[in-house]
């Protein structure tokens, strides 16, 4: 019996045996399985068991943990941390941890241990299990960072906004004050006195006010869109529009003138059309022709009786009314004189009068200038010498090519000069005439050169204009009307030239009159 | 200046066409000799009405563009006289002496305004570069068309109409044919040496363009007149009726060419 019994309990040790096998094989096989590194510590912290997912993820191999402390894999702080806390609360849950594997690379780990206990609650080690949070945490830290990015992003577009609500609230608020500028700018054109056309670059009306429409008898709705040539007929010297700024007096239907002023607009250098002003001058004109209308009717008056009494006196002195003495002679000599110079200054104001009035009729020809300068200056000779005054004329070694003048007027051109010259320069003087192919090679100029008084200078600015007289020429020459050097300015103007001075107190004064050479060929060419 | 291209190039292909493409020992009854006469006095004749009516207006330039235009209407003239004969030709080709008879008669007349033309177009170069021998140069043309209209009586012409060809064979004299390639050229070749130079040496544009096309238009009528009246042979007669042709299409574009904006601008 005892020998049965020793035999059961023998068998029953062995079936026990190989459950305790069997068992301990499943638990190897379970932690083998495992994909959670686990471990057993004993109490003092060495390291009892592991599993394979421990040993790859600290890279040491199962001898190499084995017996080893918990240092081995955690810095003593933690080990103590842990196994004191094991202790005390029987486990941890996921304490977060840093740790370094056996080549050195640095991971977070979760940490959760359980106390082992026996039945007595005596404390024989731990289990501890890790859980690998690097990639999480790393997960995690990008998904800090992208959110923080979004947020900076999301800051950045609620700025973005802010600054367009602000910018739109500054474009209403630009845009409002454009259209009230814009507005009143169309109030100022609509309103405004003179005509205004606006011709884009490619020469056609833009826009045009309602003094524009009545002053060319044309509607808005008609004219805009059109060339400006069928908006403004009578705008016929388009050509000579080069510079910035061009004036023009321009007829419309009888009686209406009109000055028309027309402005280049420029962009940057570049061109962007052009503004047509019209101002109605119809009233200053008419007043100005009643003007010259008087003063014409008054001359030709004046000029008749003139006329009658220069025949008496010369009748008179040549003795055909009888014998006369010689006292009576000289006062009448002097009377012919004076008569004389008033019937030349009627003459200079009839031509003033038919220059405004727009009747100075020009006659041009091709004519060589030099010839005409010749007669004149020979013409004044005599007085010359009288005035014991050197009078040269210098002609160029080369016939000039000719030019298109009224040999008429410009003769007066020369005669106004060359007398204004001898008469202000005193004996033993100088005045030398010289004409020449100007530097341009385009024009002719003549030069009148004077050794006489000057003109000073705060008066040279109005030389030109009618019935100017230099003080100090009055009291040496009483005879001037102020008329001469208005008519060359006029009559040289009308050819196209230009005339100017230089002039120096007590050294005299230097007249140049630049005509230019029109080729009779290329003339002959462009009027065919 | 279009007009006047397409109106050369349908002369050249019309003319070259029935020159080139005549049946085989057939007879062409279109006198294009004739009516190349007629073509041209009637453009010429054109271009010196415009000249006259609607150019000569302005006062420093009046005399030169009326004497132009006068030139151009007695050109034209000449032309038109030189046409008349060939009137017949458009419906009958058969009495071959009459028509030699009239084109003779022709000739020395419409030459005669041709001598006019020339005495009155000298005046315009001459008043422009010589007005002292605008005189003189006158009357020596008028002796000289005078001289050569005598001699052209002494010495009559044997026109034929060429019926291969439709072309007309002037058979001018050899003395007569240089004494009109003198007189053309003496008047016509300095002037359009002058606007040649003229239009080179200009700045604007319109100017030049004119200038080159009437100098030169003036050269090739030069070239093409007087060749009708020194060749013999139909193919030589068809070349100078398209050099004159040539010619007279650049004189007539130059005076009918407008300048645009741009142009009157520069």
């Amino acid at each position: 019996m005892v020998e049965d019994t020793s035999n059961n309990k023998g068998v029953k040790i062995q079936v026990l045996l190989e459950d305790i096998g069997l068992l301990e094989r499943y638990i190897q096989e379970l932690s083998t399985f495992f994909p959670l590194p686990l471990c057993f510590v004993s109490p003092i912290g060495v390291i009892l068991e592991v599993n394979p997912a421990l040993e790859e993820i600290f890279g040491y191999k199962f001898h190499e943990l084995i017996g080893e402390p918990l240092e081995k894999i955690f810095s003593k702080e933690q080990a103590n941390a842990l196994l004191a806390e094991t202790m005390k609360q029987g486990g941890v849950k996921n304490w977060e941890m840093p740790i370094r594997s056996k080549l050195g690379k640095e991971m977070i780990v979760g940490v959760y241990t359980q106390s082992r206990t026996d039945e007595a609650r005596n404390f024989l080690g731990l289990f501890l299990g890790l859980f690998d949070l690097t990639d999480l945490k790393k997960a995690n830290i990008t998904s800090q960072k992208i959110t923080q990015t979004l947020q900076e992003e999301r800051q950045d577009l609620k700025n973005a906004q802010k600054a367009l609500m602000n910018m739109l609230e500054d474009t209403d608020e630009e845009r409002e004050r454009a259209e009230e500028e814009r507005n009143t700018t169309q109030l100022i054109i609509q309103n405004f006195s003179d005509g205004l056309l606006l011709v884009g670059e490619t020469g056609r009306v833009e826009l045009m006010n309602p003094e524009a429409e009545t002053l060319l008898g044309i509607m808005g709705q008609d004219g805009v869109g059109k060339e400006l040539s069928f908006v403004f007929p009578q705008l016929t010297n388009l050509s000579d529009m080069k510079g910035s700024l061009f004036r023009v007096e321009v007829k419309l239907q009888d009686p209406r003138v009109v000055e028309v002023t027309t402005i280049s607009m420029q962009a940057r250098g570049d061109a962007q059309g052009m503004l047509v002003v019209l101002h109605d001058i119809t009233r200053e004109k008419q007043i100005e022709q009643m003007k010259t209308e008087f003063v014409s009717l008054a001359a030709h008056q004046l000029r008749t009786p003139l006329s009658a009494i220069k025949w008496t006196i010369n009748m008179m002195l040549n003795k055909d009314l009888g014998p006369i003495t010689d006292d009576q002679e000289n006062f009448l000599g002097k009377m012919y004189n004076s008569n004389e110079r008033m019937i030349s200054l009627i003459n200079d104001l009839l031509d003033i009068t038919r220059i405004e009035e727009g009747r100075y009729l020009y006659r041009p020809e091709f004519e060589h200038v030099e010839g005409v300068l010749k007669e004149t200056v020979r013409s004044y000779e005599e007085e010359a010498s009288r005035k014991n005054i050197s009078l040269k004329l210098k002609l160029p070694s080369r016939a000039l090519p000719r030019a298109l003048v009224d040999k008429e007027k410009m003769s007066l051109v020369f005669q106004n000069l060359v007398e204004n010259a001898l008469h202000y320069t005193p004996k033993g003087g100088q005045v030398n005439v010289s004409i020449s192919l100007h530097k341009d090679g385009e024009s002719i100029e003549i030069l009148v050169k004077d050794t006489g008084m000057g003109i000073p200078k705060e008066q040279q600015g109005h030389i030109f204009e009618k019935f100017f007289r230099v003080d100090a020429a009055t009291k040496v020459n009483t005879e001037g009307s102020g008329l001469g050097l208005y008519l060359v300015k006029n009559i040289v103007g009308a050819h196209k030239g230009k005339v100017w001075f230089e002039s120096e107190i007590g050294k005299g004064t230097a007249f140049h009159v630049v005509l230019p050479i029109k080729e009779e060929g290329k003339e002959f060419l462009k009027g065919l | 200046m279009r007009f006047f291209f397409w109106m050369f190039i349908i002369a050249l292909v019309s003319m070259t066409g029935a020159f080139l493409l005549q049946p085989g020992g057939g007879y062409l009854h279109f006198p294009f000799g004739g009516f190349s006469w007629l073509v041209m006095s009637l453009v010429i004749l054109a271009a010196a009405w415009r000249l006259y009516f609607k150019k000569a207006d302005r006062k420093e330039l009046g005399t030169q563009v009326k004497t132009f235009a006068l030139s151009l209407a007695c050109f034209a003239a000449f032309l038109f006289i030189m046409f008349l004969p060939h009137i017949p030709l458009f419906f009958t080709h058969n009495d071959h002496g009459f028509f030699s008879e009239q084109m003779n008669l022709a000739y020395i007349l419409g030459h005669i305004f041709l001598y006019l033309s020339l005495a009155v177009f000298v005046r315009v170069p001459l008043s422009m570069t010589h007005p002292k021998y605008m005189m003189p140069g006158m009357v020596f043309f008028l002796i000289l068309g005078a001289v050569t209209t005598i001699i052209n009586f002494i010495l009559p012409n044997a026109p034929e109409f060429h019926h291969a060809s439709g072309l007309t064979l002037l058979g001018v004299d050899p003395l007569v044919g240089k004494l009109v390639a003198i007189n053309v050229a003496l008047a016509w070749v300095p002037a359009g040496a002058y606007f040649i130079w003229s239009g080179i040496t200009a700045l604007n544009t319109f100017v030049k363009r004119r200038g080159l096309l009437l100098g030169s238009g003036l050269l090739v009528a030069t070239i093409g007149g007087p060749l009708h009246d020194i060749v013999a042979s139909a193919p030589m007669f068809l070349t100078a009726d398209l050099v004159t042709i040539l010619g007279n299409l650049m004189v007539a574009a130059g005076i009918f060419m407008s300048p645009s904006l741009e142009d009157s601008r520069s």
